[in-house]
């Protein structure tokens, strides 16, 4: 039986689709048989960011009608061993969706992988309650602003309320990913700083993504950035999945950098 | 002359606003036979329930291509089993005139069925003028199980409300900004409390409300209420509890 991760926020264009891919494909690295399903159908992007997209021929809705099989559907990662991506559908829109086929599909999947990564849509309608409703674990992304803190609010009460665990009387595992965090900014005062954003939603925090080129670049690549070791995010995103597989790591990343004379001189690579 | 004397006499009457909990029979279908066997099955089974219980009618998920039961009739049958029905919940398809004159009031449709329980507990919002003054008595059947206190011990998120019928309620967590908390009784929240908390909803205004860190967006207490504006004052962030001193709301530092 597989785990099944949902990759939610309610506000959209904070990181849920790059959040998606990294943990997917961290998870992978780290071993375990992942698969990532785009629940955003209509605005399918997660196979942009996995650089799949053009390998794109059967979708989510397409087995949800029963018109392809999962294996037709599934799209294996060429880059990481264990990786899978169910894309989303492009021309159709989220009231191709329905319970007994997400059902079916996740059931299916369940069987097949260690973990289940769904990418939600930004919202609360049903696009965003299907992709929720049959999690295990939650992992809210958190931008460090107030909306979107607000937002992240409403939909771990809508986690709390709507999923198959509530209606269980069991709890969802909630996470808070910070995503887009600078510590430049919070210093300034612009930012809300980590232990706000905490003291507010108060669940355990999972990792904290700093705000980084490399995550724009990846993105536009198509390589999602966990594979690119080097950068500050890809750091920060392998060390969340080691907290989430259990491990002990300390948090990177919440103070300004320091240039030091090396690389003031010589400059650095981001 | 004799007008302007009456004027300055006491009033009357005043207009509260009131929240009652009300039960919707939703009609999945009609066929007049079954539907009062299956309704005196129920009341056998519950028979205090069924004491004049006040209920609205949901007419919403009956058929479409089949025709309406005819309204008199269907209110015979809920009478003979003891149900009173006082109003239809999003009726489009019966004239208002014949409902007006059947005595039941037409609510408003009934978009929010799917929610969960605890926020489905305070959609009912009746009118306050078109509401029967016996409801507010009797709906104190339905809820007469347990405790009446309810203790929550998770936050409460953006966009839940949570409501106690004739007790207290009591948050061992925070309320978040945007989320609603309200009961009969007091309200005690023993973490921040940002969102909006209405204590006494039902009339009582020796309730009062209790919070570690006051950053609410509203409080309340039998109606009378201070927004944030007026509640950024020194006791801001601060434990305070609030209560109603005549028609003013105070707010004093625990």
């Amino acid at each position: 039986m597989a785990e099944i991760i949902v990759v939610t926020s309610g506000k959209g264009g904070v990181g849920k689709t790059t959040s998606s891919a990294a943990i997917g494909t961290g998870l992978a690295l780290r071993g375990h048989k992942t698969v990532l399903v785009d629940f955003d159908v209509g605005l399918r992007n997660l196979d942009l960011i996995m650089g799949c997209e053009r390998r794109v021929v059967f979708d989510l809705v397409n087995v949800i009608n029963n018109e392809a099989t999962l294996n037709q559907a599934l799209i294996r990662d060429k880059r990481t061993e264990g990786l899978y991506i169910l894309p989303a559908s492009q021309t159709r829109d989220k009231d191709a969706l329905n319970h007994e086929g997400v059902e079916r599909v996740l059931n299916e999947l369940s069987e097949m992988f260690d973990y289940i990564v769904c990418d939600s849509p930004a919202g609360i309608e049903k696009g965003a309650q299907l992709a929720l409703y049959f999690a295990d674990t939650a992992i809210v992304v958190t931008n460090p602003e107030v909306s979107s803190v607000r937002d992240s609010d409403r939909i771990l009460g809508v986690l709390q309320s709507k999923s198959r665990k509530a209606e269980n009387g069991e709890q969802v595992k909630e996470h808070l990913l910070l995503t887009r965090y600078n510590p430049a900014r919070v210093q300034a005062g612009e930012m809300l700083s980590v232990e706000d954003v905490q003291e507010i939603l108060a669940i355990p925090l999972l990792g904290v993504v700093p705000e980084s080129e490399a995550v724009l670049k990846a993105s536009n690549q198509g390589q999602p950035v966990v594979l690119d070791s080097e950068s500050d995010a890809g750091q920060a995103y392998m060390d969340a999945i080691g907290r989430f597989l259990g491990e002990e790591r300390e948090h990177r990343f919440l103070e300004v950098q320091r240039k030091g004379l090396f690389s003031r001189v010589f400059g650095r690579k981001g | 002359m004799n007008s302007e004397t009456r004027i300055s006499e006491a009033p009357l009457f005043q207009f509260k606003n009131s929240r009652v909990s009300l039960n919707e029979l939703v009609l999945l279908d009609y066929d007049e036979s079954r539907l009062k066997a299956e309704l005196e099955r129920h009341a056998a089974r519950l028979p205090s329930l069924f004491r004049q219980m006040p209920v609205l009618l949901n007419l919403e998920r009956l058929p479409a291509d089949k025709p309406l039961p005819p309204l008199d009739e269907l209110l015979a049958v809920c009478r003979d089993s003891e149900l009173n029905p006082i109003g239809i919940r999003g009726n489009s398809r019966y004239d208002e005139a014949l409902c007006q004159s059947l005595g039941l009031s037409c609510f408003g449709a009934g978009a929010r069925t799917e929610r969960s329980r605890d926020e489905t507990a305070t959609e009912v919002k009746p009118d306050p003028v078109a509401e029967p003054p016996e409801v507010a008595a009797s709906t104190e059947v339905v809820e007469e199980r347990g405790s009446k206190t309810r203790i929550l011990t998770t936050p409460v998120r953006s966009g839940q409300q949570v409501y106690v019928q004739g007790g207290d309620l009591i948050v061992l967590s925070s309320v978040g900004a945007g989320a609603e908390v309200m009961a009969d009784g007091n309200i005690h929240v023993y973490g921040p409390l940002r969102g909006r908390a209405m204590a006494g909803v039902s009339g009582d205004s020796g309730a009062r409300i209790f919070c570690q860190s006051l950053e609410a967006e509203l409080i309340s207490i039998a109606g009378y209420f201070k927004a944030c504006e007026d509640l950024q004052s020194e006791h801001w962030k601060k434990p305070v509890q609030a209560f109603l001193s005549g028609t003013r709301l105070d707010t004093v530092l625990l």
